[in-house]
């Protein structure tokens, strides 16, 4: 009998256990949930905050109700909107308040939570997704068209479609609909950085290298100046993939009414290139040239070279040159360089010139972030989609935008005289500050919430060096600004699939030209191009051309 | 005489109970056991056979919104796609012959090292080593990558420091397509040989100790006993494994591929796990999960189809068999 209990005991526990694991869906699924069990240890402070926020702001308002909702974001910006001062002042003048749901850090594993979310509709209120899936799920009515509630709810809002034809026509199906609202996102370029002391000392004038043939001749000098007592010496040095130098040889992708040339698509930036491009051939045959003779990092240039490997050599003296994000020059300084090296200087070099002494353009961002996307749960009853876009009008109300640029003033900025506005706390302490700090910040280019982006603020906000170097090449002489396209499902769905193989066939042959390991001649290349043509490089250039016309009506 | 046979087995048919019957009669009388089963059998229903179910999207254009059951169907739309993508056999080719050289290089591995530790005499010795050859086994495939790229690194790794004391120029094997092959290989058997051997290690505890005593007493020296007993005792627990070795042809380690991965060794390092990979999870548009659940069923549609290749021939040549 004792055996017996027993058995029935152990067997009834371990299905019981087993069930626990089955879980429930009883969070997040319906207009008006209050978070789920991510927020719930930063519910408590932030009822805290908004409730006192309520009492000065907004008479009766208080963060309950209709006067808070749930977003899911990536975890990374969920803790960059906790230490902005800014943005506890947006929750106090609005009243209303935002508890956020932590998602993965990982991009892809943030909108595959999307996606699970949407299956064991546990969505809360408002979701961080991309435009990808808000096209394909909106209509299917996982989301709620905010085409009527911003007409409505959100003036600021629908003055801001209403200027600006190319956000509307990215935004809106062609019924109208607004399933989404796209990040705005500052534009800017990966600037040229280097070492000022490294220049001076082997008597290289910066000023002198204007175009890729005085780079690579400075490179040259200064291998044989540091490279003969340093063997890890090698003057161009960067992380993961070397294939990002196709602006210095005017051979970006491209998009336009009548043709599109290369991958355009999430590459209008970063590993821009077109190997159609006549150029493009100049592009490999010099950085051959930069491997051969070991200008080049050669793990840079064979890919294998990490973020943490490409800090280390920099700050060791291992390397000159980088091409990488706009304010990593300053990084380097605040990072340990001058801790390495006493002389130790980083600059900024300018775009390069053509043969005719035009400024070749950088390529640049988009203007529209379509990896941001604010999208409403269509289980949200019409006060909650209310005070969703309520909230969001607020950032685009001219109020909001000097509050998400600027801060407050008297606090963070001042007037001047002729009306311009000036930072007054500084940017080195403010950024310095321990994660999870409160302060001032205005970095823009990070997703806190869905707003317009003063890009005077953003480049303002920067250390000397890289504000002055903004202030000089971060103008429309300068930077070719990327074009957002819209795609419908079926357009989507092809070109993910063709970009899948094609852009890493590309980046690996074109590596292994590079690295020698397949003979560079015009007929290899010209095999290659064909290569890429047949795994589908035309069939994109074709869509990508469809989708320009689809989204300005070319 | 006949026709009273006939009758009797008419009878015992007729007499024989359903299985229904038969198996409500079992439950009564072994209750416990059904109760202490229930456990495992629910957690085999509920997280793998019921999410194979889960499959059927393969042959849909799934929407996470429209659900299992409301999504589009488009029969073998996917399965079609497969055959057209100009892609595919560039990764199925890749696929196998990581998996081939695998199961050729990884597979005899842990046999001859369990054979060799089976004529270790000292205890401690023979328990030391193989705790050790264990202990990989529980380390992540980003500690084993990132120990590799440590030993192999052109700059400072020991194996280029080797290379160059000898007078030779440093190699980047991280880098080389060539290379990756080999790399991975070294890193499987590194990392599980350990684990498999103590497979081939419990079956030798199994033979009988007096076949060892009689080829003494005949005069077989170590090497006799290890090919005549040891090996032909261990003979069902290997075919066992290489039946398992063989179902698994198409599993390649993602985790390590992609850690492993970089530009240099696409020609070689793309399988069709990173593929899939690419385009269900990492994919910049729609993710599309209905190809790449598609391209899984495939892969085990084949693998299945070899395991039971596999089965059969072992069945016939060793009549040994897993099913």
């Amino acid at each position: 009998m004792k055996k017996k209990l027993i058995s029935v005991i152990l067997s009834i526990a371990l299905v019981g256990t087993l069930l626990t694991g089955c879980g429930g869906q009883s969070q997040g699924s319906s207009a008006g949930t209050s978070g789920t069990e991510d927020t719930a240890s930063d519910a408590a402070d932030q009822d805290e905050t908004a409730e006192d926020a309520g009492s000065e702001e907004a008479g009766e308002v208080t963060a309950s109700g209709d006067n808070s909702y749930t977003m899911f974001m990536r975890n990374t910006y969920v803790g960059w909107i906790r230490e902005l001062n800014w943005y506890d002042v947006a929750e106090e003048k609005t009243g209303i308040h935002v508890e956020y749901v932590e998602g993965p850090d990982e991009f892809a594993d943030v909108y595959a939570e999307v996606d699970q979310r949407i299956i064991s509709n546990t969505l809360p209120d408002a979701v961080m997704t991309k435009l990808a899936q808000t096209n394909v799920y909106g209509p299917q009515g996982a989301f709620v068209d905010m085409a009527p509630y911003i007409e409505k709810y959100a003036p600021n809002l629908q003055k801001y479609l209403d200027d600006n034809a190319d956000y509307k026509a990215l935004v809106s199906d062609e019924n109208g609909a607004i399933y989404g609202l796209v990040k705005e996102s500052p534009i800017f370029q990966d600037f040229l950085g280097y070492r000022v002391d490294h220049l001076e000392k082997a008597n290289i004038d910066a000023d002198s290298i204007q175009n890729v043939e005085d780079f690579t001749e400075a490179m040259r000098t200064l291998k044989e100046f540091y490279g003969k007592d340093n063997p890890n010496y090698y003057p161009l040095t960067g992380r993961e993939c070397a294939i990002r130098f196709a602006a210095w040889f005017e051979c970006l992708s491209t998009v336009s009414a009548e043709e599109s040339h290369g991958i355009y698509t999430s590459h209008f930036k970063d590993y821009s290139f077109d190997i159609m491009n006549e150029n493009a051939y100049t592009m490999v045959e010099t950085m051959k040239t930069w491997y051969d003779e070991g200008m080049i990092q050669p793990q840079f240039a064979e890919g294998t070279f990490t973020e943490g490997d490409w800090e280390s050599d920099m700050i060791n003296g291992n390397g000159t040159f980088f091409y990488d994000y706009y304010n990593r020059a300053e990084w380097f300084m605040e990072n340990g360089g001058p801790d390495a090296d006493p002389d130790y200087q980083m600059g900024v070099l300018g775009n390069f010139k053509d043969a005719s002494g035009n400024i070749i353009l950088g390529a640049g961002t988009c203007k529209y972030n379509e990896e941001c996307v604010t999208a409403i749960n269509a289980n949200c009853d019409e006060d909650k989609i209310k005070t969703i876009l309520t909230f969001i009008d607020f950032f685009y109300s001219q109020e909001g935008i000097d509050l998400a640029n600027y801060g407050v003033e008297g606090e963070s900025y001042e007037v001047a005289a002729d009306g311009s506005k000036e930072f007054i706390v500084d940017y080195a302490a403010e950024e310095a500050k321990p994660e999870g700090e409160k302060k001032w910040s205005f970095l823009s280019d990070r997703f806190t919430v869905c707003k317009p982006v003063d890009n005077k603020a953003f480049f303002q906000w920067n250390a000397d060096l890289i504000a002055d170097a903004c202030a000089k090449y971060m103008t429309e002489d300068c930077v070719r600004t990327g074009i957002n396209l819209s795609y419908t499902a079926e357009e989507s769905e092809e070109l993910s699939n063709l970009i899948a193989t094609v852009f890493d066939a590309e980046i690996a042959g074109i590596v292994s030209f590079v690295t020698g390991n397949t003979e560079l001649t015009p007929e290899s290349w010209k095999a290659f191009q064909d290569e890429m043509n047949a795994m589908g490089l035309s069939r994109i250039e074709e869509i990508q051309v469809e989708a320009y016309n689809n989204t300005y009506g070319g | 005489m006949p026709v009273r046979k006939e009758k009797q087995t008419a009878l015992v048919v007729s007499k024989k109970k359903s299985l229904s019957q038969r198996l409500a009669k079992d439950i009564r009388r072994n209750w416990i056991l059904y109760l202490l089963m229930l456990p495992g059998f629910l957690s085999l229903v509920l997280f793998k056979i019921g999410p194979v179910g889960g499959m059927v999207i393969a042959f849909e254009k799934f929407s996470a919104f429209q659900g299992v059951f409301g999504s589009k169907w488009v029969w073998f739309d996917n399965f079609k796609r497969i055959f057209q993508d100009p892609y595919i056999p560039k990764v199925v080719i890749n696929t196998i012959l990581l998996a081939v050289l695998s199961v050729v290089v990884v597979f005899p591995i842990p046999i001859i090292f369990s054979l060799f530790l089976n004529e270790i005499r000292t205890k401690w010795i023979r328990g030391t080593v193989q705790s050790l050859s264990f202990l990989p086994y529980f380390i992540s495939a980003a500690v084993m990558v990132s120990i590799m790229a440590t030993l192999l690194s052109p700059t400072s790794g020991i194996v280029n420091s080797i290379i160059r004391s000898l007078g030779g120029d440093s190699i980047n094997f991280m880098a080389k397509p060539g290379w990756f092959r080999p790399l991975y290989v070294i890193l499987e058997i590194w990392q599980s040989f350990g684990y498999s051997a103590i497979i081939y290690i419990a079956a030798m505890m199994n033979i009988d100790p007096s076949l060892y005593e009689a080829a003494e007493a005949d005069g077989a020296n170590r090497w006799d006993k290890m090919f005549h007993i040891t090996l032909p005792g261990i003979s069902t627990s290997i075919i066992v494994m290489l039946i398992i070795s063989v179902g698994n042809i198409f599993t390649v380690n993602l985790d390590r591929i992609l850690l492993m991965y970089n530009p240099s060794v696409y020609d070689t390092a793309d399988v069709i796990q990173t593929y899939v990979y690419r385009i269900a999870f990492e994919s910049k548009g729609f993710p599309d999960y209905s190809y790449g659940t598609a391209v899984n069923i495939l892969k085990s549609v084949i693998a299945f189809i070899l395991v039971t290749t596999v089965n059969k021939v072992a069945d016939k040549f060793a009549e040994t068999r897993l099913f």
